[in-house]
C-alpha cells in the first residue's frame, strides 16, 4: 500500500468517507492504537478496568461506527481528528457498559462529593455512620455544591481539573488554552473564594 | 441570579469538544463551551479523557507502543543479552556484573517474549472467570487477525 497517498488526514477522512477500501485500512492501521487507548481513558475516569475482550468489542463498535454508520463524514475539522476519535471511542465505550448494564450508577465524578466525603462515607460499612452523620456529609456536599456554583465558570474549571482530576497547571493551561501562569492565579482564587462561601455557609 | 454569559443546557457536540481541545473553536463558542464543561460532570470526564489520550502525554503514550513494536521486531533484550556477554570476556574487571546483566537481559527477554504474555493473558482469564473464559481467550488469540478483515 502506498503510504504517501494519505499522507494528511484530511485527504485520509475524504477518501474514507468516499468509501475507498485501502483508505479505510491505512485508517484502522494507523489510528487503532489510539482509539484503545482513549476508551481505557475514558472509562478510567469511571473507574473501570476493562477486560480485554471488552475492550475489543468496543473498539470494534467504534470502528463500526466509524465506517458502517459513516460517522466519519460528521468530523468537521480534519486537525482535531485525533480529539474527535478520543471523543467517539470514550462515548461508545461509555454506553457499550451502559448497555451491558454492568453498572447501575456511571456517573463522573463531581468534585462536591469528593471533597465532600460521600465517596470515603461509601467504602465504610454503613453501620459506621449514624443517619445524623450521614445527614450531615450530605448537607457538607450541598453546601460544596452550592459555593461551586457561585465560583466564575474558568475558576471553577480549573479548580476542577486540579482537584478532581490531579492535573498539573502546565496540563490545565493546555486544556483550557491559558499561560500557567494564569491558571495558578484562578485556582488561587477559586480556593479563597470557596473557603469564603463555605464559612458564611457554616455561620462562621 | 442572573448570569451574563448565556449557558448551554444541551451538551457541546463531539466536534466542539474536540475542536475545543485543539484550540480551533471561535471564542464565542469556546466560552459557551468552557462554561458547560464547568458545571457538567460527564462532559468534563469525557474532556479530560480525551485530552489524555489524545494530547502531549497520549501521544507519548503511543510513540512509546510504536517504538515498543520496533523494539519487539528486533528483540533489543536478546541482542543485549549477547553483548554484555560478549563483553564479559574482553573485560575482566567487570566479568561478574557483565554475566549478571546478561542474566537479567535474558530474563526479561523470556518474560517479554509473546508466549510468556500469551500465557499470562490466559492465566488472568482462568483466574477472573474460570474455565469457559480461558478458554474464549485461547480461541481468539488463535484467530488474532479477526477483528481487522471484517471491514
Amino acid at each position: 500500500m502506498e503510504k504517501g497517498r494519505f499522507e494528511d488526514d484530511a485527504t485520509l477522512i475524504r477518501s474514507c468517507v468516499e468509501r475507498d477500501h485501502s483508505a479505510w485500512d491505512f485508517f484502522v492501521k494507523k489510528y487503532s492504537n489510539h482509539i484503545l487507548i482513549s476508551i481505557v481513558f475514558r472509562l478510567r475516569k469511571y473507574g473501570i478496568h476493562l477486560k480485554v475482550e471488552d475492550l475489543k468489542e468496543i473498539e470494534q463498535d467504534t470502528l463500526s461506527l466509524l465506517w458502517e454508520g459513516s460517522k466519519l463524514a460528521e468530523i468537521r475539522n480534519p486537525e482535531s481528528l485525533r480529539y474527535w476519535l478520543a471523543i467517539i471511542s470514550g462515548n461508545t465505550a461509555v454506553q457499550y457498559m451502559r448497555r451491558q448494564k454492568r453498572l447501575d450508577r456511571l456517573a463522573a465524578k463531581s468534585l462536591s462529593e469528593t471533597i465532600g466525603g460521600t465517596e470515603m462515607a461509601d467504602m465504610l460499612p454503613s453501620s459506621v455512620l449514624t443517619p445524623a452523620q450521614e445527614l450531615e456529609r450530605s448537607e457538607l456536599s450541598e453546601k460544596i455544591e452550592k459555593a461551586l456554583e457561585s465560583l466564575p465558570d474558568k475558576e471553577k474549571l480549573a479548580l476542577k481539573l486540579s482537584l478532581l482530576y490531579g492535573k498539573k497547571y502546565e496540563e490545565i493551561s493546555g486544556i483550557m488554552a491559558m499561560p500557567p501562569g494564569t491558571v495558578s492565579s484562578y485556582i488561587k482564587r477559586a480556593k479563597k473564594r470557596l473557603r469564603k462561601k463555605l464559612q458564611q455557609f457554616s455561620g462562621f | 441570579m442572573t448570569k451574563t454569559i448565556p449557558k448551554i443546557r444541551a451538551h457541546p457536540t463531539e466536534n466542539d469538544l474536540a475542536d475545543f481541545l485543539s484550540g480551533s473553536l471561535p471564542k464565542e463558542r469556546r466560552d459557551q463551551v468552557e462554561s458547560h464543561i464547568a458545571g457538567c460532570d460527564e462532559c468534563l470526564a469525557a474532556t479530560v479523557a480525551a485530552y489524555e489520550s489524545a494530547g502531549p502525554s497520549g501521544k507519548k503514550a503511543a510513540f512509546k507502543n510504536k517504538v515498543g513494536k520496533y523494539m519487539k521486531r528486533l528483540n533489543i533484550y536478546l541482542v543485549l543479552a549477547g553483548l554484555s556477554f560478549a563483553l564479559s570476556f574482553f573485560t575482566h574487571r567487570y566479568f561478574i556484573q557483565l554475566l549478571v546483566a546478561t542474566l537479567l537481559l535474558g530474563i526479561k527477554w523470556i518474560v517479554d517474549a509473546k508466549s510468556t504474555k500469551m500465557l499470562v493473558m490466559i492465566y488472568e482469564a482462568w483466574k477472573h472467570g474460570g474455565e469457559k473464559e480461558a478458554s474464549r481467550v485461547l480461541e481468539r488469540l488463535e484467530q488474532p487477525q479477526n477483528f481487522q478483515r471484517k471491514f
